[in-house]
């Protein structure tokens, strides 16, 4: 209470002070904000105040606070999967009368220093943001979220190097090419492909009709699209469904690059193997050649696989009862088919997919969201047996797991190879493929769970509950939390000791997910803060940082 | 023995051996000898062991089934030096497919573009017939990536391609085989004559008549001249004019009398109906050889007196010598056949029998298999059931011929033009013909005693010929060194035969092998490779669906034989290599349709079933196989450059 007394003197008194001459954000409420969770920073983005909060750990659970200018007009924030940095993507005035007014930007803050925040400046008011794993690229296009101007080109992509200041050429501008209408929906960078000049990454970008091929670090080179249909035999309006890539085999002449799509109605899955080219620079030195396999139903999902009998193309087909699974060869179509029980929808390399990882086979996780699917499966393909066409005996090489529940999410840590599922009946599952380990936890209702950035534990909580636990991925060991304030979310980062800060925020409701999934803003006018050491979470020890977006103006 | 015709068919499948390159015979519509009956004299059956009981009459040669004609019915595959072209009457386009860097472009034909036919020469060129168009299309791939186009009207219902070995000319034409339920009465007697070193073609090519039902059409050089192969017997054309080709005369194969060859005056355009010269199209009584009989007291160049009165044409009975000068007559083989009276003997009884009858015109029954020299400059022929083998002068129409031991069953002309072989299976006898042998000269008459033989095949160069039944299931293969004097040796294989490939350099051969319904093997399929020269044993591979068709490279080091098993929907290729006569075989995803060999490089290729069109190829060096499919999808890929905004 005598701290609530102290509050109200104090922000009174700053109140009256200020009176006359003051900043228009100080008559402005903080109504919402996201967050942006950097390895050692967290961030909370105020986009009334068009401002970032940089929050930073240090010993005995001390934050640091440092305000930071953003773009006006915030629409998303979106941070690398690697936590090294923090997209803000902004329109900027709406209207522009006065060369002071701002227009569209990409605001980055990174990692070790994310006070300073580099400003790209954005030709176009666009809303939509790809971010390159490797950290090189952003590219921010139109996609299919509303706002933005009026009337947009969905075809043109701003294309900023994150590795090269801003400048007159960066962020760039291209305008995809295409002669069937198409606009893009999904961008993927690759990794670095083995391709015939060289290794190299391309961006894919599925459109509603067709693929492109871009190469960033060859801007000059043209373009390419890959049609998913013969439009003069075909009438139908297929669009890719989704994609694999496998990067080939380095310096070699028998697996070159090649690039699978499938689409939202087709029964086949297209396979463009990106082969040399005779064409000099800057033609580009890989010519995309088809070749289609038909699967009998329209694929839910495809990825490229290891087997002990070589690289694959491993394709999903659920049918209303029962799923078929095809391992394709990509050269020549050498197919190999595997019967299941259950309408398995996906397919996800457990260890992910080592191109050059030959001669051993992968495991699959098979699972589905439908609703319908209370199980998941791991295929073992390093029993493949060396046939060129036939079935695959499901009972010598499908594992099954049954769950109490149907699979409501799956979440892959690869840092630690873990499978993190939850299920309708909010019971969680901690995979460990590889190990052959399989933790079950209870809950009594939903929980939310955010993961450290060495994918080592998870952190619980209930959203606006005080309930909030540690769990030791390996082990599956339950640290119960005490926390004495309902829990909105938590963020773990890197205090400037070297040891880990948990961060509880405190909000007065509950966070709401953003149209196009990419940030979650959180609605009151304030926000809370309690700090635990995330390596011996205890709430003794913890502090607790109050109207953290007053800046030091709480205690 | 029938021979492909197809130029497209000789560099897709590089069976030179069995072409002749530029040799053409006749091809039968239907099965050799049906109804014929055929028989002889003497012998035994199934030498060489692991003979089979071929059905009823077994013991008896006579009671054998003719010869088997197989290999008109492989496909051929299209391929030119660096690419495989397709064509999809469904859209109306061709597809290149580039072998080295299986990039696939598209280019718009005419309506139906269905038959198509590379060019031989420099370069990558073809022709296709667009069906529904009645238009043929020339493409033309330059080395800098540009395509040249030209489509030229042609006379309906064409089907056949036949190309002239220099590439110069095309001629399009109808294959009765290909047409589904043809009138009695339809000829299809018009071909189109295309000058492809024309660079500014009139829209309409000139069509000229040929006799009736052509069979092949073939070419010579110099002087230019193409010959169709029809019921009515070889009609010449002259193509010293390219835009006006003149047809000379329409040879009729049989003559009874002294004036064989029927002379028509220079024939004008059969598509103008201004006409000039006598035209077929306006003759009501159907054209075709008849017309040009008519015409005949018009002469041409020669005629058919000139031809009677002082060409070499000769009786064929009275003037025709056995190597021992014995007097010989066919005709009492055909009477046997008549009769089909049963075996009396061996190659002694039958060489006696021939003073016996004293028959002098030569049985005019069974289908013809024709053969013309490279150079154009004569014909040879033999009839089913007969003993006759006739070599026509070209120029003049004059003829002599050859009465063997017994019913030929099967003539090959060498590649080389200069000789042909002819095999009478009755009394395992050979015949080596000197060709043109003028006069009927003298030939060598082997005698293969102990071994079953029917059919042959030389193999490119002329030097070696092999020969075998596919009648009877005769274990065996003889390979006949053509040399002075000719040798022979058996070869013992696993399995009767059904067909032989010799390679290109005539050093191998591929023996694709007859189950005989499963009596002979329980394997769906098998083939040999062969060594023709050295100790080495063939090798047989069993195959798990039939053999579709064999393909050997130009460098005779590779051989792709596609499998197919609609059934089961087993598909496979299995590539041989020699001399190591290692086979692999590779699993296919969609029945195959031709195989072949593509480019300097020799790499293989297999098309395949399917509705976007599919190719696999295997690489020479690294024996990788690539498979394209969809050539639309292919061609839709747009890289689009900066100037042009996109190609």
């Amino acid at each position: 209470m005598i701290r609530g007394i102290r509050l109200f003197a104090i922000a009174g008194a700053a109140v009256l002070s200020a009176c006359g001459d003051r900043a228009p954000e100080w008559d402005a409420a903080a109504q919402e904000f996201s967050l942006g969770q950097l390895r050692d920073a967290a961030v909370l983005v105020d986009r009334v105040l068009n401002r970032g909060l940089v929050i930073t750990a240090s010993a005995d659970e001390k934050l640091d606070f440092k305000a930071v200018r953003l773009g006006k007009g915030i629409v998303s924030t979106t941070t690398s999967a690697d936590r090294e940095r923090t997209f803000v993507l902004s329109q900027g005035d709406p209207v522009r009368l006065r060369p002071s007014d701002e227009g569209p930007a990409l605001s980055v803050l990174e990692a070790g220093h994310a006070a300073q925040v580099k400003r790209y400046e954005l030709p176009d008011a666009l809303t939509s943001l790809a971010l390159d794993p490797a950290g090189r690229y952003a590219v921010v296009y139109a996609g299919n979220s509303a706002g933005g101007t009026f009337i947009k080109n969905p075809n043109e992509l701003i294309i900023v190097d994150l590795a090269a200041p801003p400048s007159q050429d960066n962020p760039g501008r291209r305008n995809l090419p295409s002669n069937i209408g198409g606009s893009p929906q999904r961008l993927t960078f690759t990794d670095p492909l083995h391709l015939p000049a060289g290794d190299r990454r391309l961006l894919v970008v599925e459109t509603d009709r067709d693929v492109m091929l871009l190469d960033l670090e060859h801007p000059d080179r043209p373009e390419v699209s890959l049609p998913v249909k013969d439009p003069r035999t075909d009438s139908r309006a297929l669009s890719p469904a989704g994609i694999a890539v496998d990067p080939g085999e380095a310096g070699s002449i028998r697996r070159f690059p090649a690039l699978a799509v499938r689409t939202n109605a087709d029964d086949n899955v297209i396979i463009y193997t990106l082969g040399p080219s005779d064409n000099a620079p800057p033609e580009n030195d890989f010519i995309p050649t088809p070749n289609a396999a038909v699967v009998g139903g329209v694929p839910s999902d495809i990825a490229f696989v290891n087997t002990n009998q070589g690289p694959r193309l491993a394709v999903m087909v659920p049918s209303s009862t029962t799923a078929t699974g095809f391992l394709i060869k990509v050269d020549d179509n050498q197919t190999l088919t595997a019967k299941f029980a259950t309408t398995y929808q996906r397919i996800s390399p457990v260890a992910g997919f080592a191109s050059d990882r030959t001669g051993v086979g992968d495991q699959l996780m098979l699972w589905s969201t439908d609703g319908r699917t209370n199980s998941i499966a791991f295929w073992d393909l390093d029993k493949v047996p060396n046939i060129p066409f036939g079935s695959i005996d499901t009972l010598k090489s499908i594992e099954t797991l049954n769950l109490n529940g149907t699979v409501a999410s799956v979440v892959s840590l690869p840092e630690r190879n873990l499978k993190i599922v939850e299920t309708s009946t909010s019971a969680l599952y901690v995979l460990d493929p590889e190990q052959h380990l399989t933790n079950a936890l209870s809950t009594t209702g939903r929980v939310m769970l955010r993961y450290s950035r060495e994918g080592d534990r998870a952190w619980a909580f209930a959203l606006s509950q005080k309930a909030l636990a540690q769990i030791a991925l390996v082990g599956a060991h339950i640290v119960a939390v005490d926390v004495d304030r309902p829990v909105s979310d938590v963020v773990e980062i890197e205090r400037s000791d070297g040891g880990r800060a948990l961060l509880a925020l405190h909000t007065l409701h509950a966070p709401i997910a953003s149209l196009d999934d990419t940030s979650a803003w959180y609605p009151g006018p304030t926000v809370g803060v309690t700090v635990f050491d995330a390596l011996a979470p205890d709430a003794a020890v913890s502090r607790r940082y109050a109207a953290v977006l007053l800046e030091g103006l709480a205690p | 023995m029938q021979r492909l015709s197809h130029s497209g068919l000789l560099l897709g499948l590089g069976l030179f051996a069995i072409s002749g390159c530029g040799a053409s015979s006749e091809s039968a519509s239907e099965p050799r000898g049906s109804g014929s009956g055929s028989t002889g004299s003497g012998g035994t059956s199934g030498t060489g062991g692991g003979g089979i009981d071929p059905g009823p009459g077994t013991g008896s040669k006579d009671a054998a089934p003719p010869e088997m004609e197989v290999e008109k019915a492989f496909e051929a595959p299209v391929a030119t030096e660096r690419f495989v072209w397709a064509t999809n009457p469904k859209t109306g386009r061709v597809a290149l497919i580039d072998a080295a860097t299986f990039q696939v472009k598209t280019v718009a034909a005419g309506q139906g573009p269905t038959f198509i036919a590379a060019v031989p020469g420099q370069g990558d060129r073809a022709v296709v017939l667009n069906v529904l168009s009645d238009d043929a299309t020339y493409l033309s791939q330059g080395l800098d990536g540009t395509l040249e186009v030209r489509t030229y009207a042609i006379a309906p219902r064409a089907n056949s391609w036949a190309i002239s070995p220099d590439g110069r000319w095309a001629v399009a034409w109808t294959d009765v085989t290909r047409v589904v339920r043809p009138d009695v009465i339809e000829g299809f007697q018009q071909i189109s004559i295309i000058d492809l070193e024309d660079n500014a073609p009139p829209s309409r090519v000139p069509v000229r008549t040929v006799g009736f039902r052509p069979s092949s059409v073939t070419f010579a050089a110099d002087p230019p001249r193409v010959f169709a192969v029809t019921e009515d017997g070889i009609t010449v054309v002259d193509l010293s004019i390219a835009r006006d080709p003149r047809v000379l005369r329409t040879l009729k194969l049989d003559a009874a009398d002294p004036i064989t060859a029927a002379f028509a005056a220079p024939q004008s355009d059969a598509s103008d109906p201004d006409g000039g010269a006598p035209d077929a199209a306006m003759d009501s009584d159907g054209g075709g050889a008849d017309d040009v009989a008519l015409d005949a007291a018009d002469a041409g160049p020669r005629d058919a007196e000139d031809a009677g009165e002082t060409g070499p044409t000769v009786d064929a009975t009275a003037d025709t010598l056995l190597p021992d000068g014995a007097p010989f007559d066919a005709a009492r083989d055909a009477s046997t056949e008549r009769d089909g009276g049963p075996a009396d003997g061996a190659v002694g009884d039958a060489r006696g029998d021939a003073s016996i009858d004293g028959t002098t015109t030569p049985p005019v029954a069974g289908k013809a298999d024709v053969s013309i020299t490279p150079d154009g400059a004569f014909a040879i022929f033999r009839r089913e059931g007969s003993a006759v083998v006739t070599v026509i002068d070209l120029a003049d129409g004059s003829r002599w011929s050859w009465t063997l031991s017994g019913p030929v069953t099967d003539l090959d002309l060498a590649d080389t033009g200069n000789r042909a072989v002819a095999v009478v299976r009755n009394e395992a006898r050979i015949a080596v013909l000197p060709v043109p042998g003028r006069g009927a000269t003298a030939f060598d008459d082997i005698s293969v005693a102990g071994e079953t033989v029917g059919s042959v095949v030389i193999a490119p160069h002329g030097e070696l010929a092999l020969l075998y039944t596919n009648a009877v299931a005769i274990n065996d293969i003889t390979v006949l060194g053509l040399g002075s004097p000719p040798s022979h040796r058996s070869v013992a294989l696993h399995a009767p035969v059904l067909s032989v490939f010799a390679s290109p350099t005539a050093e191998h051969a591929v023996v694709v092998h007859n189950s005989f319904k499963g009596q002979a093997f329980t394997s769906p399929g098998a083939f040999s490779v062969m060594p023709l020269f050295g100790s080495q044993t063939p090798v047989i591979q069993a195959t798990d669906a039939p053999v579709l068709s064999v393909a050997i490279s130009p460098a005779g080091d590779r051989a792709i034989i596609p499998v197919r098993d609609d059934i089961k929907k087993t598909y496979a290729v299995y590539l041989a290599r020699m001399p190591s006569l290692v086979v692999d075989r590779y699993a296919l995803a969609s029945p195959p349709t031709a195989a072949g060999f593509v480019g300097s490089a020799g790499q293989a290729f297999v098309a395949q079933e399917h509705p976007g069109g599919r190719v696999s190829f295997i690489d020479a060096a690294s024996e990788q196989v690539r498979t394209i499919t969809g050539f639309e999808l292919g061609a839709g890929v747009v890289e689009w450059t900066k100037k042009d905004g996109g190609k």
